[in-house]
């Protein structure tokens, strides 16, 4: 019914934490000595964010955007959205891990290993999850 | 699943954002709730069951 928790283990990466991604692409930035590009970057992120929690009350879909679904309705919508893009950044990630590994026996500019790692951890995080969720219902 | 919902709000001349805030759901949800887009959880099938003091196998039946 009714969810209006600040902070939920199911939904820990949302938009409107997305401050902490700024903040770590602004420092980032700035380790690399680009520190006009790290404020913008910071603010532009920050920015936005403000922009959407200014129009939460007035939207459902901006509210699931920022992470606090009004109901268990746009929960499930959330859930469901967020199955769906993991999904496709999975067939992503194994498609370009398929082209850079021909691409580096082909001799092209490729490099396989991250794209490998992140499918790997994608995989595992799936595999860790039905054990969990077996094991808590 | 089919629901009487939209029956019982209407005996109660509710409109679907006043029982939305007496369920605490929006008016997106009653509205899909009514039409069967969307099944309700057992928390919120009873909830409306309890808002209209009927048995939740009276509000909500398979079809047929």
């Amino acid at each position: 019914m009714s969810t209006g928790r600040w902070f939920s283990r199911d939904r820990w990466f949302t938009a409107e934490r997305g401050w902490v991604i700024a903040a770590v692409k602004a420092a980032v930035t700035v380790v690399v000595m680009l520190v006009w590009h790290a404020f913008f970057l910071y603010g532009l992120i920050v920015m936005s964010l403000v922009g959407l929690r200014a129009l939460m009350p007035k939207s459902e879909t901006v509210s699931v955007l920022l992470g606090v679904p009004v109901d268990e309705r746009w929960e499930s919508i959330s859930t469901r959205a967020w199955a769906l893009a993991g999904q496709v950044i999975f067939i992503g990630l194994l498609v370009t891990l398929v082209a850079m590994q021909v691409g580096q026996t082909q001799g092209w500019v490729g490099y396989s290993t991250p794209y490998a790692l992140v499918s790997a951890a994608l995989a595992v995080a799936y595999l860790g999850g039905v054990v969990f969720y077996r094991w808590r219902q | 699943m089919q629901n009487d919902v939209r029956h019982l709000r209407e005996v109660k001349a509710l409109s679907q954002g006043d029982l939305a805030k007496q369920l605490g759901v929006s008016r997106q949800t009653v509205n899909a709730i009514e039409t069967g887009r969307y099944l309700p959880s057992l928390p919120l099938a009873l909830a409306i069951g309890r808002f209209f003091g009927r048995a939740i196998e009276e509000v909500f039946h398979v079809d047929g």
